[in-house]
């Protein structure tokens, strides 16, 4: 957990820290790092994607595009569901490889 | 916590909370009631949006990959774990000893890859959302700090109550759990959201459970209790079912009924909110009509839960009714797979109690202190709910 800095009440005590987020699903450290590292670019990815379709958006609509538009512009219903369309595409297509078993050994 | 498994009766529950929400003059939205500046981004009807276009995304695009870990990844390890079963002999439908279903299954690299993506997913939402509120403290909690004496409703805070140990865990892995962290309350509702997967944005699990729940046989409905109330959905869905009575939630949480409650006088539900034990609630015997709860069981002991079912039952007039919904309440036999995926949930997704929930014998545990089990779901449910009626 990220400190908190601030002088106001927060009403918090104290935690028992999880203890598991080193998990190893995959047999080696550095492949779950590795695969982590994928998934979190892979997120940085489609918030510049999502971003450009808003700016896309603005000006298609002719509307001033700036800061502010940007961040509060809502899409259509009908954007939403194309850019989750979009985005799963996105995920299928990039994270599909996984779903390959290969002839990998069963189990232990 | 709320697992990323699939929601028996998901359907209905969104089919009827959608009714709420469409029905005329039934839905609460936003009522900008709140004493500070709190919208930077707008809401989308219920939703307060997140704070930032990028955070959105990244959240948007979990909800993405844990779609994607929850179905087709999923879907992968079942059937690897199918395989692995048959090729040792055993039938993959039965269950297994904890032990040995981890044993067998553990260092499949099919399953395990599944398991990354959807933890990678769980950990990088919550890192993200507790980054941004924590580089922001002073902003988000001059929010909470103006909404603790707002109302509709109203928020008590206990700050020297004791704590039990056994609620200080970082549950489901949230960074600093329910009461370590000042924003664990905005982390878990854009958090769950992502687990939910665009299906509970405008709450419509809770309001779909809510209008599910069995009211006493005389009809009279003045006093609702929400165990673990968390960030106040249910409670609230309540108030909309119930708009005459009386409802309070209860959690041992502040930074969560801190949430609860500013988000409840955004929606103008005059809902209370305090913090309290579920196993010593401090209320008089007999006070409320209807003790109800979503997902709170399996994140507190089998001993503790023995303690609120009795809590529930003193604290209920003869005839009320005891509606707890959670993980395992009524299931029996599950599968060596499944099996595996709870002492997953236990040991890496830090579900401390989730193997002495699964432990529990609930209608043995009603019985004992005088609930009359009149309904239960389907005994092969993941998830499920259970009515006790208090005799007199």
């Amino acid at each position: 957990m990220a400190d908190t800095v601030s002088s106001k009440p927060t009403y918090t005590v104290e935690f028992i820290p999880s203890v598991t987020r080193n998990a190893v699903f995959l047999g080696n450290p550095v492949l779950d790092n590795m695969m982590h590292a994928i998934i979190a670019l892979s997120a940085e990815v489609w918030a510049g994607q999502r971003r450009l379709k808003v700016v896309e958006s603005l000006l298609a609509s002719k509307r001033e595009v700036t800061f502010e538009a940007i961040e509060t512009y809502v899409p259509t219903p009908e954007q939403e569901k194309a850019w989750a369309a979009e985005r799963d595409l996105m995920i299928k297509t990039t994270f599909g490889a996984l779903l390959n078993g290969g002839d990998a050994p069963s189990g232990s | 916590m709320l697992n990323r498994r699939s929601f028996v009766s998901a359907t209905s529950a969104v089919a009827a909370g959608m009714s709420l929400l469409t029905g005329a003059g039934k839905a609460i939205a936003k009522s900008g009631k709140l004493p500070v500046e709190y919208d930077p981004r707008g809401a989308i009807g219920r939703l307060e949006r997140l704070p930032q276009l990028d955070l959105e995304s990244k959240m948007d695009f979990m909800a993405g990959v844990t779609s994607f870990a929850n179905t087709a990844l999923a879907s992968a390890a079942r059937d690897r774990s199918i395989a692995i079963l048959k090729a040792k002999g055993l039938d993959p439908s039965k269950e297994l000893s904890v032990e040995a279903a981890t044993e067998i299954l553990e260092s499949d690299p099919v399953i395990g890859m599944r398991d990354r993506v959807w933890y990678s997913a769980h950990n990088y939402g919550h890192d993200v959302l507790d980054g941004y509120y924590q580089r922001n403290a002073d902003k988000y909690l001059a929010v909470l700090e103006a909404s603790d004496r707002a109302g509709p409703g109203s928020l008590e805070l206990n700050p020297d109550m004791h704590v039990p140990e056994y609620t200080r865990h970082e549950i489901h892995q949230q960074p600093g759990g329910y009461v370590g962290n000042a924003f664990a309350g905005h982390i878990y509702h854009y958090a769950t959201n992502a687990f939910y997967r665009g299906t509970n944005d405008q709450d419509e699990r809770h309001i779909g459970y809510a209008s599910q729940c069995p009211v006493p046989k005389d009809g009279n409905v003045t006093r609702i209790l929400d165990l673990g109330t968390g960030i106040g959905q249910l409670a609230v869905a309540m108030k909309m079912r119930f708009p005459e009575a009386e409802v309070t939630g209860i959690d041992i949480g502040a930074p969560m009924l801190r949430y609860a409650h500013m988000r409840a006088v955004d929606l103008d539900s005059d809902v209370h909110f305090a913090q309290r034990l579920a196993e010593d609630t401090r209320y008089p015997d007999n006070h409320f009509d209807i003790v109800i709860s979503y997902i709170m069981f399996h994140e507190v002991t089998a001993d503790a839960s023995r303690k609120i079912i009795a809590e529930a039952h003193r604290i209920l007039r003869p005839g009320g009714v005891f509606y707890p919904m959670d993980f395992n309440i009524t299931a029996e036999e599950v599968s060596a797979f499944r099996k595996y995926g709870e002492w997953k949930d236990h040991h890496w997704n830090n579900e401390r109690w989730r193997l002495e929930h699964a432990s529990l014998d609930w209608d043995g545990e009603m019985r004992k202190v005088g609930f009359a089990v009149e309904d239960r779901t389907d005994k092969t449910s993941v998830f499920g709910k259970i009515t006790g009626i208090k005799t007199a």
